[in-house]
């Protein structure tokens, strides 16, 4: 039984590592940009959940209608103004990802400095659905559960807009090859600051969700950038199921290696799997060819 | 990295304003003290709110009463703070106090934030013999450095007499057949938490008792409710968390969930922020903590009047004790009377300082019988060991159910 | 229906076009035969909107001027680029790169006919629909890239180089299949070094030489010319 309940802790700690991957795999995937503010976007959400709930008691929930507007136009401002100008400018491709890394890596400091300077650098936290939910005998928090149901339905809502949708197409073109959707007429800007807002509007709703169970500060979004990053890479860049199953996967690892072997060696057990796919199978374990 | 000047000008005239007509050595404009802590980087909120705001608040109220007494010159002197940002990195925080020693030729330093940093700039502190007071680092490794590092006093309870009267008190109330004496204890994976464990782990040893359960878990991690059922299966009654904030937070909103009452349960860095009382409320009471400020101390109330007025928010118990340090550090130049660095660091090591949040007194640099553990006992954070200080209180037991 | 004028393309201080002028009108085939290096991909992509002219070039479609368009828009205007090195989607499957092809809104309201007509022209392609584009032989990738472009209906098809890579009877059978695209009224601008296949191809020649118009004139015009002869057919 307390086996059961340890692969279930995983996979809800998986689904929320697939979701945070989810948005960095569109600015990444398809809009070609390595943001490392990308978890600024999650910090945001997280404080604009905790402030709507403290000040006006307002359900961290309906503060998603206002988070992810917000950090959708503020990503996809971010992008017209900031990134694609060094699209222009950037001789070839090193380059480009050179200064966007120094861009966004500003970025990241100043998203990280207001916050600061804002709200104070202690931690913050909330308590909302903790509510202890029977699953199958075994108990987990409601608050949990919904993240992960959340990871697990963006996902599977991406995978099937990629996958049967024209615009889908159209980004998974983009993704495959810019100058090549040119050429069948997609208008590559336009759709690529799109997929790089609708990443940062993931991170929002996925920093609502993890605000409900997890505390944080004005200096967590990084972490959350390198666990996406480290997520992206093993499921496959553009890949969003991939993406999902390696978050999972890496869950599920680091639950059951805590259970059977130490807790202490999670992140050991986390990069050892990491380096694994990258020997094994560097263009990610969900990649076809 | 910028360099900042406050707090000077109107705060300096008042200073002249007093100089009596006798014929003195002329008393510096200012006292000028540098530091470097983290304002931008991951150790950024921790040092912010812990150190940076402390020495902005202790420069601001020295200087709103005209600055700090130098007997020598007959003269109230403001202080100037002089300040860079370390950028969270250590080899930077090194170069920087070289720089504040050597370019900027300040009068006095003060520590940075955090253990490791604390610990590597000690010794250029001492290389160049000025008197620093460390707070944010704790490690058992500091009681040794004594000798080699003269300079440089700890102010914060160290992890052996921290954990002591927590295995004390578990052997009294099993003796006292109040519980069975199951302990279970979890730390993080991160230098504190690990010495803050092993220390507690001897301390049990010594007073014979039992360890039900011992692990580890990483910086960081997400779910700690694998190991909660675990622990739960094994039916303790005294719970030790040697977490930092995020874990300590997350470690108990698991156990609310999961039903994880044991009538002892302690959890480390964290605990007392006012955060924590927002996010738990009243299920807060009768929860351990690692460190305690008197809270009936002298002058706390006033202070934290101030701090409000200044940060708009409440303020923890490490900037307290942090404040404290400063306090310490003016009274050993107020002793003196004279910016003479031996001086002060002797002043330091000889006296016994009264401030808001504790009586310090240090021995071989470091401080004794330093607050240990504390408990949420109503909306308050009161002391409770050791039980034999001014200002402690009793252990509230059992803590009340979830 | 196709006007160029005053074309220069430059990659910093190097100028790979130089007052480039040609015209290909509506229903011909135009070849443009050029060594390697003489700009003829340079030209193609700066008609189809991948790299800017220098100010001053014209390009008119149908007499509107679509040098400031981008990429995707001159697409919508009906000229389709089958690029150097094909460029196809290789993870995608062929259907799915097909389907691409009909991304233009000029394209979309009768693609599913446009795409029984594609598997027709192109058999080859109709029994490999759901094979991943890239495990694909050359010559099948060189047809899927060709029909991936009239996927959107294009008034002028820009071909550069298709006969690269291939085989001397792939590359035969490949200008057979724009032949026929020919004679069915498809006004074709195709860049060439086989100039044997292309002239027998082309209703009207431009030699491009250092980025320059160098000769322009009927197929058998420049079959006669001695000079061109040595350079270009090698006789």
């Amino acid at each position: 039984m307390i086996l059961f309940e340890v692969v279930l802790s995983g996979v809800l700690v998986g689904g929320m590592y697939g979701l945070i991957a989810l948005g960095l795999n569109l600015q990444y995937g398809i809009a070609r940009m390595m943001n490392l503010a990308y978890g600024e976007a999650l910090m945001g959400g997280a404080y604009t959940a905790f402030w709507f709930f403290m000040l006006w008691r307002i359900d961290p929930l309906a503060s998603m209608l206002f988070s992810v507007p917000v950090a959708f136009c503020g990503n996809w401002l971010i992008y017209r103004y900031l990134l694609s100008p060094l699209i222009r400018r950037a001789a070839n491709q090193e380059i480009l990802e050179a200064d966007t890394i120094l861009v966004t890596f500003g970025l990241l400091f100043v998203f990280q400095g207001l916050a600061l300077v804002q709200w104070g650098g202690e931690y913050r936290g909330y308590t909302y659905l903790a509510v202890p939910i029977d699953l199958l005998g075994a108990t987990v928090a409601l608050n949990r559960l919904m993240a992960f149901v959340a990871a697990v339905v963006l996902a599977l809502a991406l995978y099937w807009l990629l996958r049967s949708t024209r615009l889908g197409g159209a980004l998974r073109a983009i993704a495959i090859d810019p100058v090549a959707a040119q050429l069948v007429a997609v208008d590559v800007p336009r759709l690529s600051a799109l997929a790089f807002a609708a990443g940062g509007a993931i991170m929002a709703a996925a920093g609502t969700l993890v605000s409900m169970f997890l505390s944080f500060n004005a200096s967590i979004g990084i972490v959350y950038t390198l666990k996406a990053l480290i997520v992206v890479i093993m499921g496959g860049v553009g890949r969003m199921l991939g993406c999902l199953m390696a978050g999972l996967l890496l869950g599920l690892a680091e639950a059951l290696g805590a259970y059977l072997v130490d807790p202490g060696l999670t992140l050991a057990i986390n990069f050892a799997l990491f380096l694994l796919v990258l020997l094994v199978r560097p263009q990610g374990l969900f990649s076809r060819g | 990295m910028q360099r900042r000047t406050v707090l000077k000008g109107g705060a300096s005239l008042i200073g002249a304003g007093s100089l009596p007509t006798i014929a003195r050595a002329q008393a510096p404009k200012s006292i000028r003290i540098g530091y470097a802590v983290a304002l931008s980087g991951p150790y950024a909120p921790g040092a912010q709110s812990t150190t940076w705001s402390q020495y902005k608040l202790w420069a601001k109220d020295v200087n709103d009463a005209g600055g700090i007494m130098l007997k020598k010159y007959g003269a109230k002197v403001p202080v100037e703070l002089i300040d860079y940002d370390d950028r969270s990195q250590i080899e930077e925080a090194i170069r920087l106090v070289e720089r504040l020693i050597l370019n900027d030729k300040v009068d006095l330093v003060l520590a940075p934030w955090g253990t490791a940093t604390n610990l590597a700039t000690a010794p250029v502190f001492n290389k160049y013999e000025y008197p620093v007071i460390h707070f944010t680092a704790s490690a058992d490794r500091v009681a040794q450095l004594g000798p080699r590092w003269p300079y440089s006093f700890w102010a914060l309870v160290q992890p052996k007499p921290a954990t002591a009267p927590l295995a004390t008190m578990v052997k009294k109330l099993t003796t006292e057949g109040k519980i069975k004496g199951r302990v279970a204890i979890m730390h993080v994976a991160d230098q504190l938490g690990v010495e803050m464990a092993a220390a507690m782990q001897e301390a049990c040893k010594k007073e014979g008792v039992e360890i039900v359960y011992f692990k580890s878990y990483p910086l960081g991690a997400s779910d700690l409710s694998p190991q909660i059922r675990e622990m739960m299966a094994l039916n303790p009654d005294a719970f030790f968390a040697f977490s930092y904030p995020s874990d300590t937070f997350m470690v108990t909103e698991q156990s609310h969930v999961l039903g994880f009452s044991p009538p002892i349960y302690y959890t480390g860095v964290g605990t007392p922020f006012p955060a924590y009382a927002a996010k738990f409320g009243a299920k807060k009471n009768g929860v351990l903590i690692y460190g305690a400020v008197d809270s009936t101390a002298p002058g706390q109330k006033e202070y934290r009047e101030r701090h409000k007025a200044m940060y708009n928010r409440d303020v923890e118990i490490g900037s307290i004790g942090t404040y404290a340090t400063m306090q310490i550090l003016q009274k050993a130049i107020e002793q003196v009377g004279e910016i003479d660095r031996k001086k002060i660091r002797d002043a330091i090591a000889g006296g016994t300082f009264e401030t808001i949040a504790d009586v310090y007194s240090f021995k071989g640099q470091l401080h004794q019988n330093a607050w240990a553990v504390g408990q949420w006992q109503g909306d308050e954070v009161v002391a409770v060991y050791p039980e034999n200080k001014r200002g402690a209180k009793p252990l509230m037991f059992p803590k009340p159910k979830w | 229906m196709l006007e160029v004028e005053n074309l220069s393309v430059a990659y910093g201080k190097h100028e790979a076009l130089r007052n480039v002028a040609l015209r290909v009108e509506f229903g011909r085939t135009v070849v443009i035969l050029g060594a390697n290096g003489a700009g003829k991909t340079t030209l193609l992509n700066s008609i189809a909107g991948i790299i800017r002219a220098r100010p001053g070039a014209r390009i008119t479609v149908d007499g509107e001027g679509i040098q400031d368009e981008p990429a995707h828009r001159i697409v919508e205007r009906g000229v389709a680029l089958v690029p150097e090195g094909r460029r196809l989607f290789g993870e995608m499957t062929v259907i799915e790169n097909l389907c691409m092809g009909a991304y233009a809104q000029r394209a979309r309201r009768d693609e599913a006919a446009r795409l029984d007509e594609m598997l027709t022209v192109f058999p080859r392609l109709g029994e490999r629909r759901q094979q991943t584009a890239r495990t694909m032989s050359g010559g099948e990738q060189q047809m899927l890239a060709i029909a991936r472009a009239l996927m959107s209906r294009p008034r002028l098809l820009l071909l550069d180089e298709p006969s690269l890579g291939l085989s001397p009877r792939l590359a035969k059978e490949l200008f057979a299949t724009l032949r026929r695209l020919a004679s069915e009224g498809q006004s074709i601008l195709l860049v060439e070094q086989a100039a044997h296949l292309s002239l027998r191809l082309a209703d009207w020649v431009y030699v491009l030489e250092n980025g320059r118009i160098a000769k322009s004139g009927a197929p058998s015009a420049i079959r006669d010319d001695d000079s061109l002869r040595r350079s270009y057919l090698g006789l």
